[in-house]
């Protein structure tokens, strides 16, 4: 059998630390750990060219990678630990580095003799190679911390840390400090609270204030560089010759446009909490406030094409994030039947406080692409953006045109057009803000929010004489989603695919009005420039609520006595499904959607930051969570 | 202070005279960008936009430019067009400060006049780039001025500094203009003299510059200034017109055996290298680099099929996106209709049916008239530079055995089931589209370099500036130079076919073209410059955008006849643009949009 293509990809990972640790006079105790990590990933990947219409490769080919990282940590924590009377504390103090290092090799060759993995070079071979090695990686941070308490009644803990990381922010902006203080107070072990205890058998009272920084962006932003210049094609514009067949001059150009100031993004969150168990400690609870503001984050601004470059790192304003979180719970026995049931929620609210540090007042982002690789030909909704950020409102909120509804008859069309193209019986009612009548980018609103109001779980595990059951649900309430899958699946585009749905659109076939938007023209043919899907709005907003089954475990432990005669202390079996089934009214396929396709996080970003601004998008080339059924046995030796 | 270890630091590049090279060639290879002229720009938005193409492809994105009422802001090409076009001056500006850098820091003295060359070749570039995108994207030619009809595009004069510095408005059409034509100004000052070796010829002159000025000139109505430039360049710059022969081959670019042929030739004033060799990947979304463009993916010719009919028509690329609009035909005053499909009297039925042993053929009547219309120049030649005909013309490619094998060009398979196909011609591109063999079989690269700037057109523009100037007899001798060359006749020589006045019959006007019927300037400026991104322009700045929608009258996927708004005069200011640029509002939209 002919194999068209082949890849084979292995990676290898090593992590281990070793420690060593001294105790010292005077309540001190001395640790040092050292830790190394490794990771190699080697890919051949080989490209046959069979032929299987006009888009087959015209040559074979093989490419193969090899990438080597690897990390050392240095840890080094000196402690002092002292108990005098009804005072303990315990303080800290140490310094931390990593250096990292990164090796990587890339080569390719087109038309090889052999199919297979080995470079076998004929006359028509062309090669390519590319590679680099950056041992320059290095993180420093230095940290203190001193825990008090006071008859294991009264907490109070502060700490503080200055990290440096050298390679992604510039001379003067490598370092940041951030600490944090937090305290605690056990109420039901005060004496005035003795005579409740058999009621509320725990009560604790938590807050906290502290900082965190985030640095999550690639490294070198802060400084101007050449480098082979790319065009949107990529590196086929890498260079150019001067006569026919004559040899290649590499074309270089700076890229990228520097930020010297790029600087760490700082996270500040105040909390506070009340834990509590009751009833002999079969009922739980925990109750939580928080107000997270999140300054200077580190985002890819989109650049005017105007200028020549596409992304600008750099720190952006303040973001404010703040809710309530509860946690309510049950364990019991009944009989020979344990059980524990809780409920969480969380409820959020977040909001752009204010875009500082950028002169626009507003930054844009989300695409509805088919491939997000190819920005035209081939998209539904050309290269519009689906979200907006602005001062005052939620993250990421979704941006178009608001519908009110469908047109009934052409005369109440008559008075609008979109984008210069006259409305007819059967198309979406648009809200037009300037009142002239055509509806263009200036009648942009928010059209929904993807921020969820309301985010809650419930686990209920039980256990009968060996059997054990544990359900997890997930739920969320209050969030809109947007379906741009649904664009592509009521309307016909590029080649002229669409799904079953095109049926049930107004004015199709024998259709009267329907509440689908009309697909065709009222002369019965096809426009590609529909403004119905082709434009933003609120007819892809849905809303996104759902409750989801997320884990189902059913599992079995076996008896002792049976086991010990084969040396086994226990044995359990198991079986488990992961996403089992969803309630929601979101007519897509999962409305438990990650960020989809960000101009941001193409250019780099990971962490937390990552599809900050697109969130709650459903575009074409996201995966649905997929439902897995497993079977386990656990064995104790 | 740590740097990346894979990239060049600004405080020490360029080193040597090399490193300055490299800088200079970013702005050459931006040209090749699949939004430019590596793969969208001729085939997609310029063919179909100037109605060359009657395009088969139904994406909204290219329905905009077959239909330019149905062109909105987020449009892809669009978009691509105005941020490819952008990097391009980007790159100049870059080159420029590697100039000053280079000159300050490491240069030798001797290299002043190197270092000069590259200079002009920046500005050259700079200046170009700058022209395609006021004429796109400038309110220059919206009709009906209003207080805000006077917007061009931003100006960047320099690499931005600063983030704010990469946020510029919109300038105004004159300060674009000057900026043009300071910069071909100073390109033709720094390369004066300089003819560059064989190795380099792809490169910009002080002839370009002056060509590129002159046009400039013409473009902004400056007559009186543009009459001079354009005639040095027709007097000094040692361009000549090439005989017919060499002129039809030079838009294949290769022979049969694939060698270069007729390329950098005696009429080539500014041209852009393209090799047929994609290095390995596939045109230019290859991962390495390389020199060449996929535009013959996108208007390839059709071959009859292997079963010698035209249902199974064989497109040498893509097939069903570009095809050759019929009323492109009678333009150019073919006027012999359509034909029928005979039975094939000389098919051998002892082997199966083939193309080189079909079972219906072309009407051999109607076979012998057309050839007669070649040889009689009954029709302008220059159609059989720009277009093949079926059964007459033949195109290469394998056949089922895997031999290479010359097919009859047929008209394409998906025109067979439309009502009136007994009407349509579909004829094929020829100019700049692959003859030789499929894409596929050569990397997916087109052979053919892509003429920016051509003595032709210079001839056309001073005949224009002259018969603004006043002075008729001169700008209809060049016009006749131009059509004398087309007939295959000695353009200095007075001959039969010269037209007598400005307002003389030509070619189109056999099928009663209001417009170019009776109008030499306009026709031999459309018929000369055919398919080469340029008629547009012309569109554009003549005002013919109603009179040519209603030529043309239909396209396959725009249904009734087309229409026109004036808006389309401009191109949309990009949503991407006006969504990331603060100081380019909605408000700052080119009207209509």
């Amino acid at each position: 059998m002919i194999q068209s293509s082949n890849i084979q990809n292995t990676q290898n990972n090593f992590q281990g630390n070793v420690y060593a640790e001294v105790k010292l006079p005077l309540n001190l105790s001395f640790r040092t750990t050292w830790g190394y990590t490794y990771y190699s990933e080697t890919q051949n990947y080989f490209q046959d060219n069979q032929y299987f219409g006009p888009s087959s490769p015209a040559t074979n080919s093989l490419n193969k990678y090899n990438i080597q990282s690897t990390q050392t940590l240095d840890n080094f924590v000196l402690t002092y630990d002292k108990t005098l009377g009804k005072h303990h504390i315990n303080a800290m103090a140490g310094f931390e580095q990593i250096n990292s290092s990164f090796n990587n090799i890339n080569a390719g060759e087109s038309s090889i003799g052999l199919p297979g993995f080995s470079f076998v070079k004929t006359s028509a071979s062309v090669e390519s190679v590319s590679g680099s090695y950056d041992p320059q990686g290095l993180i420093k941070s230095y940290f203190g911390r001193i825990n008090y308490n006071f008859d294991d009644r009264y907490y109070l803990s502060g700490s503080i840390r200055q990290d440096a990381n050298f390679t992604v922010f510039g001379p003067e902006k490598q370092k940041g400090v951030f600490g944090s203080v937090s305290a605690g107070w056990n109420i039901s072990d005060e004496a005035f609270f003795k005579p409740l205890l058999p009621v509320i058998n725990q009560l604790k009272l938590r807050g906290s204030y502290g900082s965190l920084g985030n640095s999550n962006i690639p490294p070198y932003l802060f400084l101007a560089t050449y480098s082979q210049f790319q065009g949107t094609s990529g590196a086929a514009n890498g260079g150019q010759n001067f006569t026919p067949d004559g040899p290649l001059f590499v074309a270089n150009s700076i890229n990228m446009l520097p930020n010297p100031s790029l600087h760490w993004e700082s996270i500040y969150e105040t909390n506070i909490g009340l834990d509590a168990s009751a009833l002999n400690d079969h009922l739980y609870f925990t109750a939580e406030w928080y107000n997270r503001k999140t300054k200077d984050m580190l985002y890819a601004l989109p650049l005017p094409f105007s200028s020549g470059f596409v992304t600008y790192f750099t720190n952006i304003g303040e973001v404010q994030s703040k809710g309530f979180d509860l946690l309510l719970g049950y364990k019991d026995q009944a009989g020979k039947l344990g059980y524990d049931i809780s409920l969480n929620a969380g409820f959020n609210n977040n909001k752009v406080l204010n875009l500082g540090g950028i002169t626009n007042d507003a930054i844009y982002d989300g695409r509805n692409y088919y491939n997000n690789l190819d920005p035209s030909g081939f998209n539904m909704m050309g290269t519009n953006n689906i979200t907006i950020t602005k001062k005052g409102l939620p993250f990421g909120s979704f941006y178009g045109f608001k519908s009110e509804g469908l047109f009934k008859t052409d005369q109440d069309a008559a008075g609008q057009k979109v984008n210069g193209v006259q409305s007819h019986a059967g198309d979406l009612i648009f809200q037009d803000l300037d009142g002239d009548g055509n509806i263009t980018a200036a009648d942009r609103q928010v059209i929904g929010n993807p921020n969820p109001k309301l985010v809650y779980g419930i686990n209920i595990r039980l256990n009968y004489q060996g059997f054990d059951v544990a359900m997890l649900f997930n739920g969320v309430q209050g969030v809109d989603l947007f379906n741009g899958v649904k664009a592509y699946e009521q309307f016909p585009f590029a080649d002229g695919n669409t799904t079953s749905q095109i049926f049930g659109s107004s004015f199709f076939g024998d259709n009267g009005l329907t509440s689908q938007p009309r697909v065709l023209d009222p002369d019965g043919t096809l426009n590609a420039s529909n403004p119905n899907y082709n434009t933003v709005n609120s007819y892809f907003v849905e809303n996104g609520s759902y409750l989801k089954l997320k884990n189902l475990q059913i599992g079995y432990t076996f008896s002792n006595r049976l086991l010990q005669q084969i040396s086994i202390k226990s044995a359990r079996l198991f079986v488990m499904g992961n996403n089992l089934f969803t309630i929601t009214n979101y007519s897509g396929l999962d409305p438990e959607l990650g960020s989809s396709y960000s101009t941001n996080t193409a250019s780099g970003i990971v962490g937390t930051n990552v599809g900050v601004t697109t969130r709650g998008v459903d575009a074409v080339e996201q995966y649905p969570q997929t439902r897995i059924y497993t079977v386990g046995l656990d064995i104790n030796f | 202070m740590v740097g990346p270890t894979d990239k060049y630091s600004t405080a020490s590049y360029p080193k040597s005279f090399d490193d300055l090279n490299s800088a200079v060639t970013a702005c050459y290879s931006n040209l090749r960008d699949q939004y430019l002229y590596g793969f969208d720009f001729l085939p997609k938005v310029m063919a179909n936009a100037t109605h060359v193409s009657d395009a088969a492809y139904t994406d909204p994105d290219w329905v905009g430019f077959s239909n330019p009422m149905a062109i909105n802001p987020s449009n892809g090409f669009v978009t691509g067009a105005w941020q490819a076009l952008f990097a391009g001056v980007k790159n100049c500006n870059v080159a420029l400060s590697a100039a000053d850098f280079y000159e300050s820091n490491y240069a030798a003295p001797a290299e002043k006049t190197q270092i000069d060359y590259v200079r002009g070749q920046a500005y050259f570039l700079r200046a170009y780039y700058y022209f395609m995108l006021e004429n796109l994207f400038g309110e220059d030619y919206v009709p009906s001025p209003t207080a805000t009809d006077t917007l061009g595009v931003p100006i960047f004069s320099g690499i931005p500094a600063t983030y704010q510095d990469a946020q510029q408005p919109r300038s105004s059409i004159t300060a674009v203009w000057n900026l043009i034509e300071s910069d071909l100004q100073k390109a033709a000052d720094l390369l004066k003299g300089q003819v560059w070796p064989a190795s380099d010829q792809a490169r910009a002159t002080e002839w370009a510059a002056k060509a590129l000025l002159g046009k400039a000139y013409v473009f902004r109505k400056e007559y009186a200034k543009a009459a001079p430039v354009l005639k040095d360049v027709i007097d000094n710059s040692g361009k000549s017109l090439m005989p017919y022969k060499n002129y039809r081959n030079s838009f294949i670019g290769i022979d049969i055996n694939g060698n270069s042929v007729d390329e950098f030739n005696s009429e080539s004033l500014f041209e852009l290298n393209v090799d047929q060799n994609a290095m390995g990947g596939y045109g230019v979304f290859s991962g390495v680099a390389n020199a060449t463009t996929i535009n013959g993916l996108i208007w390839p010719p059709y071959a009859l099929g292997e079963d010698g009919t035209e249902a199974t028509s064989q497109p040498l690329g893509y097939g069903g996106n570009d095809g050759f609009h019929d009323k492109n035909v009678l333009r150019f005053g073919f006027n012999l209709g359509t034909y029928n499909l005979v039975n094939n009297l000389d098919f051998d039925a002892s082997k199966p049916a083939s193309y080189s042993n079909p079972k219906m053929v072309m009407d051999p009547v109607y076979k012998q008239k057309s050839l007669a219309a070649r040889t009689n120049h009954t029709v302008d030649p220059r159609l059989y530079v720009v277009a093949m005909q079926p059964w007459l013309d033949s195109v290469r490619l394998k056949d089922k055995n895997g031999v290479l094998a010359w097919h009859p060009v047929a008209r394409p398979g998906y025109l067979q089931g439309d009502p009136n196909f007994a009407e349509e011609y579909g004829w094929s591109f020829r100019k700049y589209a692959p003859i030789y063999n499929t894409m596929d079989a050569v990397g997916d690269a087109d052979a053919c370099n892509i003429y920016l700037l051509r003595l032709a057109d210079v001839y056309l523009l001073f005949a224009e500036a002259s018969m603004h100037n006043g002075d008729n007899a001169t700008a209809l001798n060049y016009l006749n130079k131009i059509r004398r060359r087309a007939y295959g006749l000695d353009p200095n020589m007075t001959s039969a076919l010269d037209y007598k006045s400005l307002t003389d019959a030509t070619p189109a006007a056999v099928s009663n073209d209001p417009v170019l019927g009776h109008n030499p300037l306009y026709y031999e400026r459309w018929a000369e410059l055919f398919n080469e991104g340029q008629w547009w322009f012309d569109m554009c700045r003549w005002h013919l955008g109603a009179s040519e929608a209603a030529y043309y009258g239909k396209v396959r996927t725009v249904k009734g006849d087309l229409q026109w708004d004036d808006k389309s005069y401009a191109w949309p200011i990009p949503l991407a643009e006006i969504n990331s640029n603060p100081k380019i509002t909605t408000a700052d939209q080119n009207p209509g949009y």
